[in-house]
Formats: structure tokens, sequence, C-alpha cells
């Protein structure tokens, strides 16, 4: 009797320790995706208003930390001229999580201005 | 009349080694799971700080009109700074000490105000000036001492980029 509730306590224990370390690694990575994303999003709106196209983003690659910590991480930047002036930048991360390998993603979206650079 | 039966000393010594068994468990257990609870929150607190840091840095970035790097690599306090000069009489310097950063906003050289940013323990923290064609970039990375085990939930390798002078009329020039 005191071995099957020992057992049972200690599977039970294990079973929660899976988890929170599950947890613990899905908020380590989403902590890691949004700062890569804010890192991403500094280094395209430090470009050139004629630099900033989906074309000329396309090679963008995650920083070797990130992608370590984000098994089969991708990287999409996608620019869209809203406006003559205003062009929408969005970073996108995605990587799988756990064992289940399910998709995960982290997204940034910002605005640059042509103004911003052209007035004396 | 039946008479009834008490414990042998066997059963009672089985019974005493189970029960202990089980509180060893669970005291094991609970000990591990503590310790665990309280990394945890010492790694939210950190995060927290470098969410703070990255957000105060990339704004006075993008309101600095220069850049200007002091000292290298710090592997000892009072090493390695960068000075942003947000006017002809503001200016925010970042200095990374032993166990944090500290950001000092001053007016000439009078200190206006004074924050710090805890960092990662067993880590050191080294600035970089990125020139570029547009904007300049200024990154802090955070990395681990050389030599130290490697704890991979330990593993503070962070960066935190901050680009220059975006929010003023003309492009930024960096200062060697």
């Amino acid at each position: 009797m005191a071995v099957g509730l020992a057992m049972a306590l200690a599977v039970g224990i294990a079973q929660l320790l899976v988890i929170v370390a599950q947890q613990r690694r899905l908020a380590r990575q989403q902590e890691v995706a949004t700062r890569e994303a804010g890192n991403l999003m500094e280094r395209v709106a430090a470009r050139s208003w004629d630099d900033t196209t989906t074309a000329a983003l396309e090679s963008t690659a995650l920083s070797e930390n990130a992608s370590v910590w984000l098994p089969g991480g991708e990287v999409s930047v996608d620019v869209i001229e809203e406006e003559p002036d205003v062009k929408r930048m969005t970073v996108e991360i995605r990587w799988q999580s756990g064992s289940e390998s399910r998709a995960e993603s982290a997204r940034l979206v910002g605005w640059k201005f042509r103004a911003q650079e052209e007035s004396p | 009349m039946s008479r009834r039966r008490g414990y042998s000393l066997i059963e009672c010594l089985a019974t005493i080694a189970m029960i202990g068994t089980v509180m060893t468990t669970v005291a094991v257990s609970m000990s591990g799971m503590q310790r665990a609870s309280q990394r945890i929150r010492e790694e939210v607190a950190i995060e927290a700080d470098l969410q703070r840091l990255a957000a105060q840095l990339r704004a006075d970035g993008h309101n600095a009109l220069s850049a200007k790097m002091a000292g290298g690599k710090t592997e000892d306090a009072a090493a390695g700074s960068i000075l942003l000069t947000l006017s002809d009489k503001e200016s925010v310097r970042y200095s990374v000490k032993a166990d944090h950063l500290q950001r000092e906003h001053l007016q000439g050289e009078k200190l206006l105000h004074r924050e710090s940013y805890r960092l990662p323990e067993d880590c050191t923290a080294r600035w970089e000036l990125e020139e570029n064609d547009s904007v300049p970039l200024v990154s802090l990375t955070v990395e681990p001492t050389p030599g130290d085990a490697k704890d991979r939930w330990n593993n503070w390798n962070t960066e935190i980029i901050a680009a220059v002078g975006l929010l003023k009329p003309t492009p930024a020039k960096s200062e060697p």
C-alpha cells in the first residue's frame, strides 16, 4: 500500500516537473524571440528608405544565439508601402517548440516615414 | 472469545521504513521545487530588467544625435561605457559595472538622473558601435564569463540593439 502510494506520488511529481520544465523552456523561447524581433526591427528601421523593401530584406537571418534557442527558427520581414510616404514593416519569427513540434511565433510591427529622413 | 493479535516488530519496522521513504521523497522533491522556484524568480527579475533596459536604450538611441564609445570589453568593474549625445547640453551615459549597468542622464557635467539595471551573475557585458550607411547601431552584448560552467538555463547570451538618431531630422554620425 505504502509502496503504491510512494510510486504514485513520485510519478505525479515527475510529471509536474516535466510540465514546469516545458513551460519554462517555452517562456524563455518567447523572450528570446521577442528580443530578437526587437533587434531585427532596429536593424530594419536603420536602413535607408529605398533599401527598406521585402526583397532587400529577404536574406535576413536569426542571430547565432537565437538559433540555439529556437529550433527550426525562421525569420521573415515583410515591408508594405501603405501610403506613398509610409511603410509598414513586419518582423515575424517562427520556430518549433516541444516534443510535439508545435509551431510558435513572435511578431513585431513598425512603421517608417519618409519625411523623417528627408526633412532638412 | 477471539483475542486481537498485535503487530510484530518486523511489521512495525517495515511500516516505519516505508513512511520514511515516502517522507524522504516528498522532502527531496519539495526542496528541488523550491530551488527551481527561486531560480525562476531570479530569471524573471533579470528578464524584466533587461526589457526595461532595452526600452530605455532604444528611446535614448532614437533621440540621440550621436553615439561615442569609451572602453571596450568589460571584464571588470568601471569599464566599458557609451555616451549618447541628446543635444548640445544633454547626454546619456551607459556604463557597465560589476553586476549591473548604470544609466546617467547628464546636463553638461551635472548629473540629472541615475538608474541601474541588474545584470545576470557570472556574465560580462560589452558595447559595440556598428557603422551603417544611414543610421549607426549601438549594441549591448551580455554573455557568460569565459571559463564559467555553462548551464543551459543560465546562459544569458543576450544582445540588445538600438538605432541611433532615428527621430532626429538628419541622420546621426557616430564618433570613433
